[in-house]
């Protein structure tokens, strides 16, 4: 790591190139760093780019130009070396043994990650992630939701230095989806830094320190938590069916209740954009959504 | 080397403690695999000069390697194709100690089973060395199916074809087997067990330098999907 830096990614392309099929670039010129105690959200409509630059970060998938640095290492070469110091949930899941309780997860992770104290550190995660009462529950038993938290203790086992986390809230009910907020939070209070995609609106809102929007490939735009930027949301009215509606960021969780108790459908941050003089707009388009109702 | 026998005692202990869940079905499932062993090895002595003995060593040695080789090629379900990536290991490593503690008290039971009817140490102890040949001879072979399932994802018809081809190798009447069949890992071991060949140790060997090709297959795969874009992806 250079200083307080633990992600850096410099101009950096991606390419897939499988066997038998033509190639196809799914990122270009992608620049970005993160420091420690930093929580940076990647959004931006289904395709972008999000989980291919979580993959690249990881040493998943090598870089056809650029340069990328992950804790201090190239992922390429070094991706073990990252992974003992890094928690990954990728497509907002992990799979596990469906005949393993959480305890045995939880035991295999700790051993496989190099853990030393194992019994201390399972009753610990057990507690925090509130798994006691389903630690002899067959995994495939568990709930969504319990599952999810299972997945998530899963990827804290090792006490990583990284959190990495692929559309965590997917599946997570209100009490659990507080959890993993308080957990990110707690994660940045240690110093460490947290990376996450989410279409989840409310998980942007509340939690982030920097958001990079991406876009067919490539990193919109970057601000940090405070400054003034606006999101597009795609949302459905009850009579006039699909439209559009600029929201300022840090506003987002509260139109989003607002507009939910009066029966709009919103949709995922299917597109994003910045607006240089949104003010307006967004209070138009918000006013207009409330005459529609 | 020590994390990877840590892991392997950990997934074989949870694994067993999985099967000791209930308990009727572990040992009736023992007592299925000692019956199969012996019937399989009644039907190969009549196709075959060699005796009862002869011939369930045989069996046994193939009825493990392709537990083995089945375990260590073990497709990955689509669910858990990217995560083998997410651990600090070499991919090859992991899969190898999830092959190993997956068959270890399986391979354990039906040795000791053996070791019953054997009738002597030294039989025991010959037979042992054979079991082990072939048992990383069939690793060997099953790293080198699992690179290539890394690399082109459906490769379950490959696996099959492999294994049909190891048992019609490993049963043919043996005299009259073609020469090359010696080379040939895994059958080579059967071919000693039957008593048709002396057990050339060099040609024994052979089935150690598998386990070296495919942990390169295995090796080389893994970089060459990250390279490509397209590691873990179904």
């Amino acid at each position: 790591m250079i200083g307080d830096r633990m992600i850096s990614v410099q101009s950096a392309g991606v390419a897939y190139r499988p066997f038998f099929h033509g190639g196809k670039i799914v990122l270009e010129e992608v620049t970005l760093k993160i420091s420690k105690s930093e929580v940076a959200v990647f959004v931006g409509p289904n395709g972008a780019g999000k989980t291919t630059l979580l993959r690249l970060i990881l040493g998943l998938i090598a870089p056809v130009q650029g340069e990328v640095r992950t804790l201090g290492f190239d992922p390429t070469l070094h991706r073990p070396a990252i992974m003992r110091r890094a928690g990954v949930l990728l497509n907002a899941k992990r799979h596990f043994e469906p005949r393993w309780t959480p305890r045995d997860v939880l035991e295999f992770g700790a051993v496989a990650y190099g853990v030393k104290r194992v019994k201390k550190r399972i009753e610990e995660l057990l507690e925090r992630f509130r798994l006691l009462e389903y630690e002899r529950t067959f995994v495939a038993a568990l709930s969504t939701g319990t599952y999810q938290r299972l997945a998530l203790a899963f990827t804290l086992v090792h006490d990583p230095e990284l959190w990495v986390l692929d559309e965590p809230t997917l599946g997570l009910d209100v009490e659990s989806r507080k959890l993993l907020l308080d957990e990110i939070q707690a994660f940045k209070r240690q110093g460490k830094a947290v990376l996450l995609t989410s279409h989840d609106p409310s998980l942007v809102n509340q939690s982030f320190d920097r958001v990079f929007f991406i876009r067919e490939g490539r990193v919109r735009e970057e601000r940090g938590h405070g400054q003034n930027h606006y999101v597009r949301l795609r949302i459905n009215a009850p009579r006039e069916g699909e439209s559009h509606l600029v929201v300022r960021l840090e506003e987002l969780g509260e139109t989003i209740g607002r507009l939910r108790q009066q029966g709009f459908e919103i949709r995922h941050l299917e597109s994003v954009s910045v607006l240089e003089k949104g003010h307006d707009q967004h209070d138009q388009v918000v006013s207009n959504a409330h005459q529609d109702q | 080397m020590i994390s990877m026998i840590r892991l392997f005692l950990t997934l074989t202990k949870i694994n067993n403690r999985q099967a000791l869940r209930y308990p009727l079905q572990a040992a009736l499932r023992l007592l299925a695999s000692i019956v199969f062993l012996l019937m399989f090895a009644l039907a190969a002595r009549s196709t075959s000069k060699a005796d009862l003995a002869e011939s369930l060593l045989a069996t046994l040695i193939v009825f493990l390697s392709i537990v083995a080789l089945t375990k260590t090629a073990n497709l990955l379900e689509s669910e858990a194709r990217e995560e083998v990536f997410l651990y600090p290991y070499p991919i090859w490593k992991l899969q190898l100690v999830r092959a190993f503690s997956v068959s270890a008290l399986s391979t354990l039971g039906l040795v000791a089973v053996y070791g019953l009817l054997a009738g002597s140490w030294a039989q025991f102890g010959s037979a042992f060395l054979l079991i082990v040949f072939a048992y990383l001879g069939a690793v060997g072979l099953g790293l080198s199916l699992f690179g290539l399932h890394l690399l082109f994802v459906k490769t379950d018809f490959l696996v099959n074809v492999v294994l049909i081809g190891i048992l019609t190798l490993a049963f043919l009447p043996m005299e009259k087997a073609p020469p090359w069949v010696e080379w040939v890992p895994l059958v080579n071991v059967v071919r000693v067990a039957q008593g048709f060949s002396e057990g050339d140790l060099g040609v024994l060997i052979a089935n150690v330098g598998i386990v070296a090709l495919g942990i390169l297959v295995a090796g080389y795969a893994e970089r060459e999907v990250v390279r490509r874009g397209i590691a873990g992806l179904a």
